[in-house]
């Protein structure tokens, strides 16, 4: 794979880059902010970058980047490294896109296989985020709003377990259901929550993910 | 729902110590932070060449004691300052800081989305150094006011059973 890098920190950088290098891949530009890697990016096209969220244009150069990224080559994978895992970024991040894009912690992907994971994942075309995140949103107090409102609480489960990111046969294992019943309380949710039948399921899931930040956020 | 309101008066927070604030976490993501990601990298590599299972499992290790120093800088970190703050302004800030604590919370007032820059940084700090003290599980209501020389804020809680 063909990746380019961005991130002010030079010694996280230099770092990223031995390890992409020993996982098999071609670096073909690390630089230190956002817009040398537009222009890097724009003469020779790559098959994904790594943005650090935090780094020129200030304040927040890795999301800015991502969006001019987006518009200009939509099929380049993206991932966004943070020192901070923050549901608002994750939201700005699904914003900007909901494939072939992530969010990760930095001290998470400092390994060779987990690095090489996470952007194989991100330029097949998935959405990869950051665990911890997906936990903290399961354990934050359950709000009523919208769409999200109408789901039973069955459906409410099954949907904070998608956001954590479990496969149907891990929910219907934690609920004590049959993965059947799993596929029609999944099924209830995108039908409740008017998601376009026409997108792939994994696409699907990833906005049924986000209509339930989305609800969090406005219930207050 | 019923709970117990009680009305909260916040510690102000003046402009200078807002900017040692914010420089201060800065400097710690930029250093510290920046160095132990650099380092759990650094780690990272050596394993890769590793054939001893053992000791893959040893440096995974030392990557897992890693992470939590980490965990433990975001949290100083983010006390100091939240980062979200920097990037997206008052309410995402105070938003983040709720979710983390385990808190439901509504910022409301015409005010929220106008203010200038020192403003919204000393209210936020303000308002984020109390909501660490406030117990999960409670909802909080923020609402900001145009007052003389500045904004008046309120802030009322109430204990509720979530779920």
């Amino acid at each position: 794979m063909r990746v380019a890098i961005a991130d002010d920190g030079a010694l996280f950088r230099e770092g990223l880059v031995m390890l992409l290098r020993a996982a098999g891949h071609e670096v073909v530009a690390s630089v230190a902010d956002g817009d040398t890697l537009v222009e890097r990016v724009s003469a020779d096209p790559v098959d994904a970058v790594v943005l650090d969220i935090r780094m020129p244009p200030e304040p927040d150069g890795g999301l800015a980047t991502a969006e001019r990224l987006r518009a200009l080559r939509p099929e380049t994978g993206i991932l966004l490294l943070s020192h901070y895992a923050e549901t608002h970024y994750l939201m700005r991040v699904l914003e900007i896109g909901t494939e072939g894009i992530g969010y990760r912690l930095k001290e998470r992907v400092a390994g060779v296989q987990v690095l090489d994971d996470t952007l194989t994942r991100i330029a097949g075309g998935e959405i990869v985020m950051e665990p911890s995140l997906a936990k903290r949103l399961v354990q934050r107090p359950a709000g009523g709003g919208g769409p999200v409102g109408t789901l039973t609480e069955r459906e409410h489960d099954v949907l904070r377990l998608m956001a954590e990111g479990r496969t149907n046969a891990a929910i219907a294992k934690e609920l004590f259901v049959s993965a059947k019943a799993v596929e029609k309380h999944v099924a209830a949710i995108f039908g409740k929550l008017d998601l376009p039948g026409d997108q792939t399921v994994h696409h699907r899931r990833v906005l049924a993910v986000l209509a339930y930040l989305r609800a969090g956020r406005v219930d207050g | 729902m019923n709970g117990i309101r009680r009305d909260v008066r916040l510690r102000p927070v003046d402009p200078g110590t807002c900017a040692l604030r914010r420089g201060l976490e800065r400097d710690l993501n930029d250093g510290p932070a920046q160095r132990v990601a650099a380092l759990s990298v650094e780690l990272g590599l050596f394993a890769a060449d590793l054939t001893d299972p053992a000791l893959g499992a040893r440096v995974a290790g030392l990557q897992a004691a890693l992470a939590v120093v980490l965990a433990e800088l975001r949290e100083i970190g983010g006390a100091l300052y939240p980062p979200v703050l920097a990037s997206d302004g008052f309410e995402p800030a105070l938003r983040a800081v709720a979710e983390r604590h385990g808190l439901a919370i509504a910022v409301r007032g015409e005010q929220v989305a106008h203010l200038d820059a020192d403003t919204a940084d000393a209210t936020c700090l303000a308002v984020a150094d109390h909501l660490r003290s406030v117990p999960p599980e409670t909802k909080v209501d923020v609402q900001v006011r145009a007052a003389a020389g500045g904004v008046r804020v309120d802030v009322t809680e109430e204990r509720v059973r979530c779920g």
